[in-house]
């Protein structure tokens, strides 16, 4: 898989996972959704990254979804981090 | 987004490790936009200014955070057994409100009372390790002396004998584990060294208590309610508390004073003279940053609103260098300062306070007796960026 297809299944099992965690469809979120408008709190979000590092076979920072405010850009930077650490 | 229109994001994340290495000069950048800052990546409001800390931490409608929280929805959620950590936090005090917040703190203050102005074990205790740095010629402050300095301290107090110690030395450096953002190996980590530790301490209390005479785990014993379940446990679960979150404190005071000591661009008493400002060290270290608070209702901090629900950091590292309170004088070491607030306020007021004054002081009493220090190397920063340690603190001997 190229490191754009891997960084796009990336961004997908990230919105899967708020939308398994929210318990909506994921159809629902959008780039600019935020955790709080989704009723998760700091411990949802902690538990979100934790979820997405074992779905996706990598590690990733904890307080990701915490430093971000919402999920396009806490995807994105999960997207940044997985491609610099691509050959 | 910051909460209140009056309070500014902080310009800095304080939640990093980055920031732990450099807090004073991060405050002070803190400080240029406010005395007060909302941390977006912490939820919370920050407070930095000493009158502030010091109302927020009175303040009965901010209530301790629900720290076990996270471990039980993490563990329930991944499958993972965390039930040794969550038992563990609901014996700290500091993590608990109402009556059983005033029972835990009661039986600890009473046990930590028999010990806290010292016995014979900690001088002997620490002039082991010193010894020790003197014969090598050399030494690293923290590997040698302040990162299990309470630990072997209190481990000789309960008589836990020396080649008994290696399956819970590991304890004593873990207090990084109250922060939520740890990763899941980490609180796998935690979890299974708490478990080891526990059951350890449980069966040691048990072969002791009321065989070996009138002692610090005795005492913690007689002090706990007699209707408590399983007195054993909660005697190993207080002396646990005091290794994962007592030894890094003290530890961490010993280390970054002698750091801050031995500074070349700041002047200092001479290394004889260094014990008689223990207390202004541990003022000037405050290492158990971040006292994390919850409003139960309705309430205000620093002159702003605060709803139910919300959290505050009130930063007591922040507050004892508040230029406001100390001038240019919180970068100096005196005989006349006192702790500041290091330990707190309130009903939260950390329950070994006398006991850590008493080990740093006794700790610099033994580094007074060694040829003189200087720095020999940079530190190396502990994980934790609530409890901020030094890992390593290389000095040699001039």
């Amino acid at each position: 898989m190229t490191t754009t297809a891997t960084n796009s299944a990336l961004r997908a099992q990230v919105f899967a996972k708020v939308a398994e965690i929210a318990g909506i469809c994921v159809e629902e979120l959008r780039d600019d959704t935020t955790l709080d408008s989704l009723g998760m709190d700091s411990s949802d979000a902690v538990i979100l990254a934790m979820e997405v590092e074992e779905t996706a076979g990598r590690e990733i920072d904890v307080g990701i979804f915490l430093r971000f405010p919402t999920i396009g850009a806490a995807a994105a930077e999960i997207e940044r981090l997985a491609a610099e650490e691509s050959p | 987004m910051s909460l209140h229109p009056g309070i500014p994001i902080s310009p800095i994340d304080i939640t990093t490790p980055e920031f732990a290495r450099a807090p004073l000069a991060n405050f002070d950048t803190i400080r240029r936009t406010g005395p007060v800052v909302y941390v977006p990546s912490a939820r919370a409001t920050l407070l930095l200014r000493r009158s502030d800390v010091t109302a927020a931490l009175r303040n009965e409608k901010l209530r301790a955070m629900n720290y076990p929280g996270v471990w039980s929805k993490v563990g329930a959620r991944l499958g993972r057994d965390y039930d040794a950590v969550i038992r563990l936090f609901s014996y700290m005090p500091f993590m608990q409100e109402g009556s059983r917040h005033e029972t835990l703190r009661n039986a600890f203050a009473t046990g930590l009372a028999r010990v806290a102005g010292g016995t014979p074990h900690f001088a002997a205790s620490v002039a082991g390790k010193v010894a020790a740095m003197r014969r090598q010629g050399g030494a690293d402050i923290a590997r040698n002396l302040s990162r299990h300095l309470l630990f072997d301290i209190m481990c000789d107090v309960m008589q836990i004998p020396t080649d008994e110690r290696s399956e819970i030395r590991p304890m004593a450096n873990m207090s990084w584990a109250i922060e939520s953002s740890i990763t899941l190996r980490q609180r796998d980590e935690f979890a299974n060294r708490a478990r080891i530790c526990i059951d350890y301490l449980s069966a040691h209390a048990r072969a002791s208590i009321g065989r070996t005479g009138p002692g610090f785990l005795s005492e913690l014993y007689e002090a706990l309610p007699a209707h408590m379940n399983d007195k054993f446990a909660a005697v190993a679960m207080f002396a646990t508390i005091l290794f994962v979150m007592g030894n890094d404190a003290a530890g961490a005071c010993v280390s970054m004073g002698v750091e801050r000591l031995l500074d070349p661009a700041l002047p200092s008493p001479p290394q004889v003279q260094w014990a008689s400002v223990s207390d202004d060290i541990i003022r000037y270290a405050a290492p158990v940053d971040f006292m994390l608070r919850t409003a139960a209702a309705d309430t205000e901090v620093a002159g702003c609103p605060l709803a139910k629900g919300q959290h505050i950091f009130a930063s007591v590292f922040a507050a004892n260098h508040d230029p406001e309170a100390f001038g240019e004088r919180h970068l100096d070491l005196t005989r006349e300062s006192d702790v500041g607030l290091a330990f707190g306020a309130g009903r939260h007021l950390c329950v070994g306070r006398r006991l850590t004054r008493t080990v740093v002081k006794i700790a610099f009493e033994a580094l007074a007796g060694l040829p003189t220090m200087r720095l020999s190397g940079a530190p190396l920063h502990g994980k934790g960026t609530a409890v901020r340690t030094l890992e390593s603190l290389p000095v040699e001997f001039t």
